[in-house]
């Protein structure tokens, strides 16, 4: 069912993110055609240099914002899509299908994650369209001959490994930012009145909570942190990498699980729809 | 004919009462086939439950009778949808006279009134 | 076994009781009006039946089961208020119920909405609010569920949908499937009705059957009830 409940999510949110991903392309390449255009206008033609100007500026802004916008819409519409599919009216939809209320929040969770990846790709190929030239293009491959011809057993292991734990961590921030939202909003709903009001507060207080959890964790000295250290220090530049990089996904995973417990108990014991 | 209700009686004896009706009047006829209990419920507006409990009773008087996989039958009885007639004529009768009494006539004024009323009555009818 | 079975059922919202104790059960087969004036607790004990609040106290049984996803597929439910979404269009809405519902008819949906003159391409967004409701009616009706739990079907709809609605509910009749209406429009729907349970301030009055209560009171339900919750 769960299949089913993400092709239902990604058909809502694509209406939005779709449009959005070509708009972006499109201003790149609307950006780069009119720098082309200005270089070829001579210089005698002065209004028709200056208006160029203007209209290169507006595309350039709209670009820059669109470039924004792709993760700030896929953020937006993920608190937005929580919110009106879970905790509103069409919660009663939702919440009464043969469903689990696990497989309510992957979806939207893994449905986000992938609307968050589509924007670093989409941003990266709109950048490469807009500076993109045929000599850029001829040292990328150089480049790959290099890396090819240096190539070695540890680069190419410590390079794979760290692709995939950039990725990892990367899904792992996204459902950590869905659910610093998610958990607020589940919580806050519960509640019979001023829902939205102490969503807000809750996702302060939840803020808060764990800004003072992880000051005392500096703080106090945890028992073993020297031996800790010590082998830390004893580390290959490669493995200090992939430890940190494992790190940074473990306290995150840790972090997600918290939160993703609280909502499920939220939604499936305190369910309190208006 | 249009189904109506009234809201001081149960409804399974107004069904009942109403088909009645339509056997004694012939609009459905000995032997005829009685559409599904769904669709008379439908056509009628009450639970499908209620429009059952109605035709068992009727079975019950051999007013209609049900063969197991074609349906449900207006009895091809004649004298019994005779007998139902005078039941049903019986009743009506009974109940003007109540009536009459109440508004405190006697029998002989009854008839004479019946009489005067009929032959008014029998030209209005000519017509038909 | 009862299709729906509730046993000393309570609901508490902080101080307020909107259910409390409350017993009955629902035979296969019946269509049951749950009557009651508004704030009596009827959409409590609907919205407890789908799961989507919890009891404070007592238990209640779906087909045997407590809500969850396995009651939810034997389960079609009307909510009160309108809650498909609100981009989407008719036929993707049918395509949503077919994709989760293993007993949603599509044709049985195609037809009723062929009767209202509803067109499969409309999205929710452009419909009147009474058009909305009907959509809603229609992809619960076209469910062959054990249990319909219909909250305040003829609430805001004109006298000719509601009569269409009715003769849908009674079309739709299924021995081993029960009915249940939530409403405070007594006449309308007494007719269609075998049973009625009597709610107020979270307590059931009583259940009896419709004929019974006429036999036994020379009343209709209707009447009966503007007594029993005389102000």
């Amino acid at each position: 069912m769960l299949r089913k409940l993400l092709k239902h999510e990604f058909r809502a949110t694509a209406r939005v993110m779709l449009p959005l991903y070509l708009i972006t392309i499109l201003l790149a390449l609307m950006t780069r055609a009119t720098s082309l255009w200005t270089e070829m206008v001579t210089y005698d033609n002065m209004m028709g240099r200056n208006l160029l100007a203007v209209i290169a500026f507006i595309i350039t802004i709209g670009f820059v914002l669109a470039l924004i916008a792709t993760f700030v819409v896929a953020v937006i519409q993920a608190i937005l899509r929580f919110r009106s599919n879970l905790m509103a009216d069409e919660g009663y939809v939702m919440f009464t299908l043969p469903v689990s209320t696990h497989s309510l929040v992957w979806s939207k969770l893994l449905v986000s994650a992938v609307w968050f990846l589509g924007a670093a790709v989409v941003d990266t190929l709109a950048l490469v369209a807009l500076t993109a030239n045929m000599e850029m293009f001829s040292s990328f491959a150089r480049f790959w001959q290099e890396v090819a011809q240096q190539l070695t057993a540890y680069y190419v292991g410590n390079g794979v490994a760290l692709i995939l734990e950039v990725l990892l961590l990367f899904l792992v921030s996204c459902v950590v930012t869905c659910l610093t939202f998610y958990t607020p909003l589940a919580i806050g709903h519960s509640f019979t009145q001023h829902k939205m009001l102490l969503s807000v507060a809750f996702f302060f207080a939840i803020q808060v909570v764990v800004q003072i959890i992880s000051g005392i964790g500096l703080m106090v000295s945890i028992p073993g942190l020297d031996t800790l250290s010590v082998w830390y220090n004893s580390l290959t530049p490669a493995g200090a990498v992939h430890s940190i990089m494992w790190a940074g996904i473990a306290v995150s995973a840790v972090y997600a699980a918290i939160l993703y417990c609280i909502t499920i108990h939220m939604l499936h014991r305190r369910l309190n729809l208006e | 004919m249009a189904w109506q209700f009234r809201n001081d009686i149960p409804i399974y004896t107004q069904l009942i009462a109403q088909i009645q009706q339509k056997i004694v009047s012939g609009a459905l006829l000995p032997g005829e086939r009685l559409p599904s209990v769904r669709d008379l419920a439908a056509e009628a507006g009450v639970n499908p439950n209620t429009m059952q409990r109605a035709l068992m009773e009727m079975e019950r008087e051999e007013l209609v009778y049900s063969q197991r996989t074609a349906g449900r039958f207006v009895t091809e009885d004649g004298p019994r949808i005779s007998k139902l007639r005078e039941d049903l004529a019986r009743n009506r009768v009974k109940d003007f006279l109540e009536g009459m009494y109440h508004l405190g006539f006697q029998m002989d004024e009854i008839l004479t009134f019946v009489k005067l009323e009929g032959e008014k009555g029998n030209h209005e009818h000519s017509g038909m | 076994m009862n299709i729906l079975e509730c046993k000393g059922l309570t609901k508490r919202f902080g101080a307020m009781t909107a259910l409390d104790g409350v017993s009955f059960g629902i035979e296969p087969g019946r269509i049951v009006g749950l009557l009651g004036p508004n704030g009596s607790g009827k959409t409590t004990l609907i919205k407890l039946a789908n799961g989507l609040l919890v009891p404070t106290a007592g238990e209640l049984w779906v087909g045997g089961r407590s809500p969850g996803k396995e009651s939810h597929a034997m389960v079609s439910y009307l909510p009160e208020r309108t809650s498909l979404p609100l981009w989407m269009t008719v036929k993707q809405l049918q395509d949503f119920y077919e994709d989760f519902y293993t007993d949603f008819d599509r044709k049985r949906s195609e037809e009723m909405l062929d009767r209202l003159e509803i067109s499969p391409k409309q999205r929710m967004k452009q419909m009147s609010k009474g058009t909305r409701e009907k959509v809603q009616l229609i992809l619960a009706m076209s469910r062959q569920a054990k249990l319909y739990l219909l909250d305040e079907p003829i609430g805001g709809v004109d006298p000719a949908a509601r009569d269409y609605i009715l003769d849908t509910i009674i079309r739709n009749y299924n021995p081993e499937a029960s009915v249940i209406i939530s409403t405070h429009l007594i006449a309308d729907v007494e007719k269609i009705l075998d049973e009625v349970i009597f709610i107020d301030r979270g307590q059931i009055l009583f259940q009896s059957t419709v004929d019974a209560i006429r036999e036994e009171k020379g009343m209709s339900v209707d009447a009966l009830f503007r007594e029993v919750y005389k102000c």
